[in-house]
């Protein structure tokens, strides 16, 4: 009889921890990973957003600043309008789901991106077109790996599901334990050598939200580096449709 | 000392003995001779024929770079052009140096015109007149006649934008599905599905003075906080249902005049089913590389002059006249742009600092480079637009120095090359530059001339061996025809190495005879060659090309002395050399048996 007990027992841990586990790991870590990575992925993240920020690309022998104001709403639509250098002033990008437009002042023009151009760098930075387009979730296209909890912060390695349409082979996320708020993340190519590491920082309150107001983008292996603060980011405001029209782009 | 007058006069009267033996002899060597000599010019000819095309279509004879630049091809890499020019050009043996500026960019060509914009019901037999593609099924799709699709290129997937923009909520642009037969009579048609064209044609609505600036942050207001909605999209369609000035309410005040913009022609009123006149716009684009050179100095170093085949190279002024900067671009991607010499074009010009720059310029000319890649996707501007502070701005951070990527230079004597870039090397050392020979920078070009110069050199070894084949043919049957007489002239005394020494002079003899005769028709063979040429192209009538690289198919032989010695110092000894066995084969001749046998 007690062996029988002891069998059931064993009979019903196993269904209900061993069965679901799947349902309950998050690749090789707990189940709560995925959250802290879903909140930290999506710290920026609102129905609409829209703000201005400051971009400085860090050159061996140049620097260059500019400022701009963004709108976006969701994943799908965003739209960035250069105001400082006058230079530049007046240019735009607009991305909508999968294409990306620029808007060219000085001729009036308007400039749809190519496949072909896609990888190249977006106004001189560090970010390509591609990462303006890409809608990587992070929960959703890959599973975690490993996870260290630390003092202070938690470091979570994520690698793609199979067939996942992403294009890095690990990413190493450190993530603040009190807030989700993430601290870096490091991307690996799928040959596991690092590509580039961005820091988030200046964690400030804004529009009711604390989010890190500084993110930059160093490229490994070189002394390079773009930098983006965000000068000011309203969350959930009303966005006429129209600004993520070529309308909307041209203006 | 009497030995060896002897033995010059022996050797002498022997081959007039044998009169018919001996020509037959020197037929043979002069004959060989005289192919040799122009095969070896030919060749050579064509070697530097192959070098004069690698090196003055594009690379020249020696390019000065940053160290790292052939690796990286990073714009930053770039140096001070008026020094290092000076540099330069103070060696003698440059002609000229072209400096060159490489970026990245992208050409585009708007057409627009105008359409006769109806439903798809209005047009001819509807479903049956579907010539491909499908019915416009979405939002702002079209079909589109297949006239106007051939005249504009226009394909399924192409896309045409409404010029102007027509006001919200109608579509900008409209995605081409399906291609319908024309109308015998109609104009281009461009068809559409009944809701899309209704919101054409309807009036553009009055800007609401409620309405937000959306570049001030400040004042845009709070969405409600109510339908949250997990992720993306959602938010669009309830936002323009929510839009204070909806669209109804402007169209029952038709009184609103229509302010300047879009044109549905006036002739026909927005109630009238049929068709409406609209200007749309068909854009084709192209991703380039930019070459920014000096045009005056590019055409003393390279031939793409001479590639131009519609319109003029660059003008020698930036900006000319009406202040449009020009562009040379391939004859491929003038028909991908549809453009012709005197068309504008947009240029999007990547800058120093890595964001692109806009400028229309002006096409002043097509080339056919002969390699289909370089016509689809190069195109040259004038080196002053490298330096322009409104568009590329490479010029030094602080000094403001224009500054170039390359130096391509041309060189007195094609092949002193390696020398030259060797002694440039060290006069731009303080400069931190490298001098490269265009082996270096074009490997596989290099390689290809090799190729060419080895197998030149296989064909002489043929013609070679033929020729001395024969001569020691000849001088054997000799050996074998005089038994007898070398074993009279052993037994009276002779030592063998005398023997052996009568007919190496013998044969050297002939082919010094050969020699003369051999030049004297080889000369002339190369001299015909020289004027008119060996006509290659019944071989090779589309001529022949490599990577770019076009040869002459009338191919020319260079008299030089290199292409005499080297043939008759190779026959010469090829001839001594085969004389070897004959003259040991008498030097061994026993005269006991020699005298035995019954000679001629």
């Amino acid at each position: 009889m007690k062996k029988f007990l002891f069998v059931t027992l064993i009979l019903l841990l196993q269904t209900t921890f061993g069965r679901p586990a799947a349902a309950q790991n998050w690749g090789k870590c707990p189940k709560d990973t995925r959250d802290l990575v879903d909140k930290a992925d999506r710290i920026m993240f609102a129905k609409t957003t829209a703000g201005k920020m400051t971009m400085t690309v860090r050159k061996p022998d140049q620097t260059s600043t500019m400022s701009m104001t963004f709108w976006s709403s969701g994943r799908e639509n965003m739209l960035v309008r250069i105001t400082e250098p006058s230079r530049l002033k007046g240019m735009s990008t607009l991305k909508v789901s999968d294409n990306v437009w620029y808007y060219m002042p000085r001729t009036d023009r308007i400039v749809k991106v190519g496949s072909s151009m896609m990888g190249d760098s977006w106004m001189g930075s560090h970010f390509t077109n591609d990462d303006l387009v890409k809608e990587t979730q992070l929960y959703i296209h890959y599973e975690c790996l490993s996870r260290t909890d630390g003092k202070d912060s938690i470091t979570v390695s994520l690698a793609p599901k199979p067939n996942a349409p992403v294009v890095w082979g690990k990413i190493v996320m450190k993530i603040r334990r009190a807030d989700s708020i993430p601290e870096s993340a490091q991307y690996y190519s799928d040959k596991g050598v690092l590509k580039r590491t961005m820091t988030f920082d200046r964690i400030q309150k804004m529009d009711g939200r604390s989010i890190p107001t500084r993110m930059t983008l160093t490229v490994a292996g070189k002394n390079e580096s773009t930098e983006v603060v965000y000068d000011k980011v309203r969350f959930d405001v009303a966005i006429p449709d129209r600004m993520f029209t070529l309308r909307g782009l041209k203006m | 000392m009497y030995n060896f007058l002897l033995l010059w006069k022996m050797a002498w009267r022997n081959l007039w003995r044998q009169r018919r033996r001996s020509l037959i002899t020197v037929f043979a060597m002069s004959a060989g001779l005289a192919l040799c000599i122009p095969t070896y010019g030919l060749m050579e000819g064509v070697s530097r024929e192959m070098i004069r095309g690698i090196t003055r279509s594009h690379l020249g004879h020696v390019q000065v770079h940053h160290p790292d630049y052939l690796e990286e091809r990073r714009l930053e890499l770039s140096f001070p052009e008026k020094e290092a020019s000076l540099a330069v050009l103070a060696d003698p043996a440059v002609i000229q140096a072209a400096p060159r500026v490489y970026t990245g960019g992208m050409v585009s060509s708007e057409h627009e015109f105008e359409v006769h914009v109806g439903t798809i019901g209005t047009h001819g037999g509807g479903l049956q007149s579907l010539v491909s593609g499908s019915l416009p099924l979405k939002k702002c799709t079209a079909l589109v006649d297949e006239r106007t699709a051939k005249r504009w290129r226009l394909d399924l997937g192409s896309i045409l934008r409404f010029s102007p923009l027509p006001a919200e909520p109608a579509c900008e642009r409209v995605e081409i599905s399906g291609v319908v037969r024309s109308d015998p009579a109609g104009a281009s048609s461009l068809l559409m599905r009944p809701a899309d064209i209704a919101d054409l044609n309807a009036p553009p609505k009055a800007k609401s003075a409620a309405q937000t600036d959306p570049d001030d942050i400040d004042s845009l207001e709070k969405l409600a906080p109510a339908a949250p909605s997990a992720d993306a999209t959602p938010m669009l369609a309830p936002a323009s249902d929510a839009a204070p000035d909806a669209a109804p309410a402007v169209d029952a005040a038709p009184a609103a005049p229509p302010p300047a913009a879009p044109s549905p022609s006036p002739a026909t009123p927005a109630d009238n089913p049929t068709t409406v006149v609209f200007r749309v716009v068909r854009t084709a684009s192209s991703q380039v590389g930019i070459i920014a050179v000096d045009p005056s100095r590019e055409s003393q170093v390279t031939t793409m002059v001479d590639k131009v085949v519609a319109g003029t190279y660059l003008n020698n002024t930036y900006r000319n006249g009406q202040g449009v900067p020009q562009i040379l671009i391939g004859d491929q991607l003038a028909r991908i742009l549809m453009v012709k010499p005197g068309d504008r074009l947009g240029l999007d010009i990547l800058t120093r600092e890595g964001f692109p720059m806009d400028e229309m310029v002006e096409v002043a000319g097509m080339f056919n480079s002969g390699l289909d890649s370089m016509d689809r996707s190069l195109t040259f501007v004038h080196l002053r637009m490298a330096w322009d502070p409104e568009l590329m701005n490479l010029v030094d951070p602080k000094t403001g120095a224009p500054q170039i990527h390359e130096l391509a230079i041309r060189i007195k004597d094609s092949l002193d090359n390696v020398v030259v870039a060797e002694r440039l090397q060290k006069r731009l050392k303080g400069l931190h530059l490298v001098a490269w020979p265009w082996q270096k920078v074009e490997p596989a070009m290099a390689s290809m001339v090799k190729l060419q110069d080895a197998s030149t050199a296989i064909l002489l070894l043929i013609i070679f061996a033929i020729a001395a084949l024969g001569t020691m043919n000849t001088m054997l049957m000799s050996v074998f025809e005089r038994i007898r007489e070398f074993g009279v002239l052993k037994s009276v005394g002779m030592r063998p190495f005398f023997v052996a020494r009568l007919i190496m002079l013998e044969t050297l003899l002939m082919t010094l005879v050969s020699m003369v005769v051999g030049g004297v028709l080889g000369l002339g063979i190369s001299s015909y060659l020289y004027v008119y040429g060996l006509d290659m192209s019944s071989l090779l009538p589309e001529g022949f090309s490599y990577q770019g690289v076009v040869i002459d198919p009338v191919w020319r032989t260079v008299i030089s002395v290199r292409s005499f010695a080297i043939p008759l110092a190779l026959m010469s000894l090829v001839s001594l050399i085969v004389a070897v066995w004959p003259a040991v084969r008498a030097a061994r001749i026993k005269p006991v048996e020699a005298l035995r046998q019954t000679g001629v």
